[in-house]
């Protein structure tokens, strides 16, 4: 195994580690307004999240780390060639960590209204940039042979791009209302987890229609390098959703949680394996898309580097699930949440 | 790369890293007050001590939303609008950035989850420890991006690859870069001087107005007594690593230590060696910027020191500060700022002096650049980053400022019970419903 597969392996985990954390983050915000109907179920949603909030952030800006430390090529052609989406990705991360701050230092319920208003709206330009992003990666894009990728509306803003941007909406806003039936009570929790049960209808039916239209786009044909992986993944999605339904409509909210989790998996990986070995594939040609290799650092920096992260992303993760094991296990001891 | 798209990318650069500074150094410097409050809280068991670390807690934490924004700005900012820069330098540059992210920020981050979340939930010991694993991996990623921000001032380490890029060579060189160990001291003493001064301000704030016997009185008075005597050393250490770190700079990037001591005629042969070396072109910052601010830095040292020791003879006897002196309490909270705008001074003067390169005597700035940006991206991106940032981090200073003002009885950080209808009723009471 050469250090940039190492290194593809790694970054692929942390991305996962990133989905099925800050997934439920995102899924939360999504649904806040759907669930939260009243101030006080609004606060008891944003509570499900809380403790979680700081933690599950910092997967992406480590997964956005190990594409610098170990992609940079790659990382650098990506974010400016898809600038407007991450641009937007980046802008809903900064609202929405400053809403959940704010929105509790101040009693005036306009002001809690407002913020949690915000925290919905960044999370939809989280989640919608998110699935533009995957996307437009599933094009052959004009990468050129000089390794630029001009910024190309015509790659950025698809009916795929759309449909995908919807599918992933609807793919993260399930993980939360699962999630929140998992750490609500009484009818709160029923409705979340009816939620849960309509949203992986609507997502069965999203996901069905960006397959199609991504079927029929020649370009997104182009860009799958792996297509039985593509097929069988797309599969594992549909079946996943179909179960998780089945969980949520019997009530079995962690299972329905856990299932959430492989819908977002299985989709990522389509998107990631299914073009390998590149990470970007061009129109101009096999020998102008970038492979792993190409876009990666020189493996003279890999091989120290990868020690010192694989090292410590177990480490790290480890920490997380303790502490989140605190957070379910010590019974509400009547301190204030402070999101 | 047409002129004012490098204007508009440099300037979003500029905004960026110096918003992410003016929060980062107040999360520096505050937590390490909050380790030592929390610590006294944890082996006295007084609650006064509690009280002032929920409050000034809670205003590290409002402080740190802002914090947290504006570095995942910075982060995205690279990949966004300099892959020119990550292109060329990714494999020497971009491994401390990682490492920062999983080592420092990541740990920093869950660690103070569990420290707000666990409180009255950990043992005290635990959540003590908590508080200080926070305060540690936030130095330590202080440590890992100015070591990359030193790589830009001055490379070494590095080695040119086939393909004209730059590869990590020597790990002991890069890590030791002199550049690295001048700045870091200076760059931390002034974090902790940043700290120490709002600290100050607010305990001062506060001693003026509560009355006689108020519970918090006395715990204000120790905090003002312990700021005024930590603040003359660090910023004596702040000035001498500054003085330093130029006569490095000197030697590294002499144009910049030319401008420094406004000796243009010095500047001017250092361009033709310039010119000479790498070709026609334009090598010399502008004087302004890197003169003037060096004189807002020793200005700013000046007065913070004066008041600090003015005020650390007072506090020996105590009683000459609260009455006859009782004026100098005035002075502190407007020194609040004073870190603050030294330290954008000592940001643009290092940025700012090693224009044109981005990476010194390398990659010109022009050239690192995403190439396939055009000006019109460039100034919708400068334009929408800095009204979107510019609105919340006003927002965070109101909201620290409120905090600030009503004192330890309003903070909600650890503290018990749900939030009642009363509380609130309370809180719109005295606020009148605005911020």
């Amino acid at each position: 195994m050469t250090w940039h597969a190492a290194w593809l392996v790694l970054t692929g985990l942390m991305f996962a580690g990133y989905l099925l954390t800050e997934g439920r983050s995102i899924g939360i915000g999504l649904i806040l307004p759907v669930l939260g109907r009243s101030d006080r179920d609004r606060d008891a949603v944003v509570d499900t999240i809380g403790p979680y909030f700081l933690g599950n952030e910092v997967w992406i800006v480590s997964v956005v780390g190990l594409l610098i430390g170990g992609f940079p090529v790659f990382e650098g052609t990506l974010l400016s060639g898809l600038f407007p989406l991450f641009a937007a990705f980046a802008l809903g991360m900064v609202v929405r960590g400053a809403s959940f701050h704010f929105r509790r230092r101040h009693p005036s319920p306009r002001w809690r209204r407002g913020w949690a208003a915000a925290i919905t709206a960044a999370s939809l330009v989280i989640a919608l940039a998110l699935g533009a992003i995957a996307a437009a990666l599933l094009h052959a894009l004009p990468l050129r042979p000089d390794g630029v990728l001009p910024l190309t509306a015509g790659v950025l803003f698809t009916p795929f791009g759309l449909a995908c941007a919807l599918t992933s909406m609807l793919f993260f806003a399930l993980r939360g209302a699962a999630f929140a039936a998992t750490r609500t009570r009484g009818p709160l929790a029923e409705r979340a987890i009816g939620l849960a049960s309509l949203l992986t209808r609507l997502a069965l039916a999203g996901a069905a229609i960006s397959f199609g239209v991504g079927l029929l786009a020649a370009d997104v044909r182009a860009s799958v390098q792996q297509p039985i992986v593509v097929w069988v993944l797309a599969g594992v999605v549909a079946v996943a959703l179909v179960v998780c339904d089945v969980f949520a409509m019997r009530a079995a909210p962690r299972r329905a949680l856990a299932l959430s989790g492989v819908v977002l998996l299985a989709a990522a990986a389509a998107v990631a394996v299914g073009r390998l070995p590149y990470l970007l594939v061009s129109r101009y040609g096999d020998s102008a898309g970038m492979t792993v290799a190409e876009g990666s650092a020189d493996p003279i920096v890999l091989a120290p580097l990868f020690w010192v992260v694989a090292v410590l992303v177990p480490l790290l993760a480890a920490l997380q699930w303790w502490a989140g094991r605190l957070y379910r296990t010590a019974r509400a001891t009547g301190a204030r949440a402070y999101f | 790369m047409p002129a004012d798209a490098i204007v508009y990318a440099r300037l979003q650069f500029a905004l960026t890293a110096v918003a992410h500074w003016l929060f980062v150094a107040l999360t520096l410097g505050l937590v390490t007050y909050v380790v030592i409050i929390q610590t006294m809280w944890t082996v006295t068991g007084n609650p006064r001590y509690e009280r002032m670390t929920r409050f000034f807690g809670q205003l590290y934490l409002i402080n740190y939303a802002l914090g947290i924004a504006t570095g995942i700005v910075m982060e995205f900012q690279f990949g966004l609008n300099w892959s020119g820069l990550t292109k060329v330098t990714g494999s020497v540059f971009g491994a401390p950035l990682a490492i920062e992210t999983l080592v420092a920020f990541f740990l920093e981050s869950t660690f103070l989850g569990i420290w707000i979340f666990g409180w009255n939930r950990l043992g005290k010991r635990l959540h003590l420890a908590m508080i200080w694993l926070t305060a540690i991996t936030a130095w330590m990623s202080v440590f890992w991006v100015l070591m990359a921000n030193s790589f830009l001032q001055h490379p070494v380490g590095h080695a040119s690859a086939a393909n004209g890029r730059l590869v990590l060579a020597d790990f002991a060189e890069f890590v030791g870069n002199p550049n690295f160990w001048h700045a870091i001291p200076h760059a931390a003493a002034a974090a902790i001087t940043t700290g120490t001064f709002f600290v100050a301000g607010v305990s001062a704030w506060h001693l003026r107005r509560l009355p006689e016997g108020h519970e918090d009185r006395a715990a204000f008075l120790l905090l003002l007594r312990m700021a005024v005597y930590i603040a003359p050393f660090f910023v004596f250490v702040t000035a001498f690593m500054g003085g330093q770190l130029l006569d490095v700079i000197n030697v590294e990037q002499p144009i910049k230590g030319a401008l420094a001591d406004n000796d243009l005629a010095l500047a001017a042969r250092l361009q033709e060696e310039m010119v000479a070396k790498h070709g026609p072109g334009e090598y010399i910052p502008v004087h302004e910027f890197i003169y003037i601010t060096r004189t807002v830095m020793i200005w700013s040292a000046i007065t913070l020191q004066a008041v600090s020791v003015i005020t650390a003879l007072m506090t020996i006897k105590i009683s000459l500060l609260l009455t006859r002196f009782a004026w100098l309490l005035r002075v502190f909270p407007w020194l609040i700022p004073v870190p603050f705008l030294a330290a954008t001074a000592g940001w643009l003067f290092r940025e700012v002096g090693r224009q044109p390169w981005a990476v010194y005597e390398i990659l010109k700035t022009e050239d690192a650049i995403s190439p396939g940006l055009t000006s019109g991206v460039l100034l919708t991106s400068l334009i929408v980053f800095t009204l979107v940032v510019g609105a919340l981090a006003v927002t965070d200073w109101r909201l620290l400022a409120k905090f600030a003002r009503r004192g330890p009885d309003a903070a909600q950080l650890g503290s018990q019970g749900q939030e009642t209808d009363t509380d609130e009723e309370e809180e719109l009471a005295i606020t009148g419903g605005r911020l």
